[in-house]
């Protein structure tokens, strides 16, 4: 007979719940009891949220407003302090913000004696409570705003009396509420039993509420948060007994009123404002615009996937769009041009990273794809690019801003004769910049005609592209400033110094004895000298001589036809002398170019 | 009594079990996250009153209860300092009892301090303890700190901390002093005895 005692199966299955369940309080319970209260985590977009993905927090539906959400605090003060709700604030002093001191009434000689506050005093004589922060991407806190802390629904001297400290464990402030004695207000050292008064270091929250016209943000937060990074802030409020405000007959049986509001840099947000001057290869103005698309502001770093997503509304003006961004995304602001209803990016400017500035105005100039957005911060300029010459009308206009940049595309305006007018719009700071002509519509920088260096533009807004040069396909040139034209003459009858007078501009008047000298081209294709000179295009009548005999002349050449539409002439043989002796023709455009 | 255990067994872990499932669960989860870009808080508290009153009554011991806090035995002390002899003594300890009273329209929080005990005869450092009985239980071993003509206990004392006195409340504090047996106390003088309302 086995005389062991036997345990049964269901006895063994007891004692293992039992024993874990002891393991289980004696290490957690018991610390979750003491501790459950010393916590909160305060979540979100920019500050997660424990057990949630990043990406459900963060692509809420709400995208154009999730900025507004704010955690209520008012339930971390009341776990801290009584919950039988007699929680009275009495007066207590703090050097630091930290340990607290309280007048006992006893006094050692002249010296007052304080006793040096315990947990026990904590949310019975002052309030005191911390919460944790996390931010899933990087933040700045500041006050939003100057706390109401009132006494009274506002007795001022007492109220000055009031402290707020706020610590992360590594800087601690502590905020007062006016302006007088800041700095300057006795409180207690915090060394030696009997305790002596010792300058207090206090701030006003004015230093530290958020202010959007500063020129960085950042420089006055309270504190700032790195991705992905946690911190504890806690919290102290008190009456500061060594302030002379802190009268006792103000504060007797009076209330605190505390209204504190504590912005981030994903809470507080800006304007932002998109516009549409985009022209496509084919020479098509506002892509974005004349399509179907929503725009989106979004927080995109190169090459990574769109992570938050504020909405755009259009504007009266249709080529503009505005809306509302978090601070905090616009050092790596994007805009996405997206088919309605969809979030599926067609257009992203810009492509590559470009400095913002403090600007809040984009400009998208130029797009072929998801991947190749150009635009500008800066304020846009709309130029004219007025191309002169009745051959070789190019399949495509670009601008370029510095040698290197990438070429816009310009829009086709308008046509007046051999005149075509292109435009486009371009950083209103550039003055200088190059012009080019193209044969295709397909794109590639190289694939160019001609090129104008169109430097100096000073305010003028139209350039006027002469014809090139002859012999010479590549140098073409032109002019900013009130429009010119260019007219070719080539000398045929080797007058060698051949002159120029012309009349009816607005902009220049010469007299006869001034007319000027025509400059030397070089030779036509047929071999005679070309000369030229670049008249104001306003001019009505001309007339080219031999400057040394100035009876071999033409005729008044004043007719739209000639100076608008040919340009280009040379003499046919003299007739007699004397005005008008030399006919015209013009010469064909294949000899000189 | 082997049922007894079994059942005292079953019980314990019913009772733990219940307890995990209600309280654990509670401080375990408990305070979760909360979303949000800016954070808010807004709330009215009450400050302390002042303007409360003491007075102190000397207490006697008759069959192991402390009685007789009666004003009418002439033994009120009405100042923040007052003396009394080796008559007030009951087996080395003799008992106070201090009436706080708040006669304002608004609740408030005191502490109760004296500044020093003073003593005609010597007493060596631990000879003397303080308590306190109601509404805190309380047993301090005081130190000698700066002897001077007589015996002087320059450490202040708080009897009680933060207790509630209710808008026209009175509430007791119950204390006494203790005394080794060997000291023969002529008298006994406590300095100010007063509240404070911190």
């Amino acid at each position: 007979m086995d005389n062991r005692k036997k345990i049964s199966r269901k006895g063994i299955l007891l004692s293992v719940i039992a024993l874990i369940e002891i393991l289980l309080i004696t290490v957690t319970m018991a610390y979750s009891w003491i501790e459950s209260s010393s916590s909160l985590k305060v979540t979100g977009k920019d500050i997660t949220t424990v057990g949630r993905p990043v990406s459900q927090a963060v692509i809420m539906e709400a995208a154009v407003d999730n900025y507004e959400g704010a955690v209520d605090l008012n339930n971390v003060i009341n776990d801290f302090i009584d919950q039988q709700d007699s929680f009275l604030i009495g007066k207590t002093s703090s050097v630091d913000g930290k340990t607290f001191y309280f007048d006992t009434g006893n006094r050692l000689g002249v010296n007052t004696i304080y006793r040096k506050g315990t947990v026990n005093d904590i949310n019975v004589n002052y309030i005191s409570f911390d919460f944790t922060v996390k931010a899933t991407e990087a933040i700045d806190i500041w006050f939003d705003g100057i706390p109401t802390l009132a006494i009274n629904g506002g007795a001022a001297n007492s109220a000055k009396a009031i402290r707020f400290s706020i610590s992360d464990g590594t800087t601690t402030r502590i905020f007062k509420n006016n302006t007088d004695g800041v700095n300057a207000i006795s409180a207690l050292n915090v060394s030696g039993t009997v305790k002596t008064r010792a300058p207090q270091t206090v701030h006003q929250y004015s230093e530290y509420v958020f202010d959007a016209s500063a020129e960085d943000i950042s420089a006055n937060a309270l504190f700032s948060l790195n991705s992905g990074e946690e911190k504890t802030l806690a919290v102290n409020i008190w009456l500061e007994s060594e302030d002379p405000a802190c009268v006792t007959n103000q504060l007797a049986g009076a209330t605190l009123d505390m209204d504190i509001k504590l912005c981030t840099s994903w809470s507080k947000t800006t304007a932002v404002n998109f516009t549409d001057r985009t022209v496509s290869n084919e020479g098509a103005k506002n892509i974005i615009a004349n399509g179907n698309y929503d725009i989106y502001a979004v927080n995109n770093d190169n090459g990574n996937t769109v992570k938050y997503y504020y909405k755009l509304t259009k504007t009266a003006d249709s080529n503009k769009w505005q809306g509302q961004v978090p601070y905090a995304m616009m050092d790596k602001i994007r805009f996405i041009a997206c088919p309605a209803g969809s979030k599926t990016i067609t257009y992203m400017f810009p492509a590559a990273e470009l400095s913002r500035g403090d600007s809040i105005n984009f400009t998208a100039l130029y797009s072929y794809g998801s991947t190749s957005g150009h635009g500008t911060w800066e304020t846009v300029q709309e130029i004219t690019f007025d191309y002169t010459m009745r051959y070789q009308i190019p399949a495509l206009v670009r601008v370029g801003m510095d040698s290197g940049s990438y070429f816009y595309p310009l829009y086709k305006d308008s046509t007046t004769g051999t005149s075509v007018k292109y435009k486009g719009y371009i950083p209103a700071s550039k003055t200088n910049m190059v012009f080019r002509t193209y044969n295709s519509t397909a794109n590639g920088a190289s694939d160019y005609k001609l090129s104008w260096n169109a430097t100096s533009r000073g305010t003028s807004t139209t350039y006027t592209a002469y014809a090139p040069m002859p012999n010479n396909d590549v140098a073409a040139a032109g002019t900013w400033g009130y429009g010119k034209i260019r007219l070719f003459f080539q000398d045929k009858f080797d007058w060698s110094d051949v002159k120029i007078y012309y009349w009816g501009s607005s902009h220049e008047s010469i007299v006869w004895g001034e007319a000027k000298t025509m400059l030397y081209a070089g030779k036509s294709s047929d071999n005679y000298h070309m000369k030229y000179y670049d008249i104001p295009a306003d001019v009505t009548g001309v007339i080219i001589f031999k400057g040394l005999d100035s009876s071999w002349r033409t005729g008044d050449i004043a007719s739209a036809a000639d100076l608008v539409n040919r340009r280009s002439f040379y003499p046919t043989n003299a007739t007699g002398s004397g005005f008008g002796a030399y006919n015209i023709e013009e010469v064909p455009y294949n000899l000189y170019f | 009594m082997k049922k007894n255990k079994i059942l005292l067994k079953q019980i314990l872990i019913l009772t733990l079990c219940v307890m995990s499932v209600v309280s654990v669960s509670f401080s375990w989860f408990g305070r979760g996250s909360e979303n949000g870009n800016a954070m808010q808080f807004e709330k009215t508290v009450g400050i302390r009153g002042e303007g409360c009153t003491i007075a102190t009554y000397l207490g006697a011991l008759e069959f192991n209860q402390v009685v007789n806090y009666d004003e009418s035995t002439n033994k009120l002390f009405n100042y923040t300092s007052f003396g009394v002899y080796q008559n007030d003594f009951y087996n080395n300890k003799i008992y106070f009892k201090t009436n706080i009273t708040n006669p304002n329209s608004y609740d408030t929080k005191v502490s109760l301090y004296f500044g020093s005990l003073e003593y005609t005869q010597g007493l060596s450092a631990g000879d003397i303890c303080i308590g306190v009985s109601e509404p805190t239980k309380t047993y301090w071993s005081m130190k000698s700190n700066m002897p001077q003509d007589g015996y002087y206990y320059y450490e202040p004392y708080t009897l009680v901390k933060n207790i509630s006195v209710g808008a026209g409340k009175t509430v007791s504090v119950e204390w006494f002093i203790h005394v080794d047996d060997d000291v023969n106390i002529s008298s006994l003088i406590v300095h100010n005895l007063h509240i404070n309302y911190i």
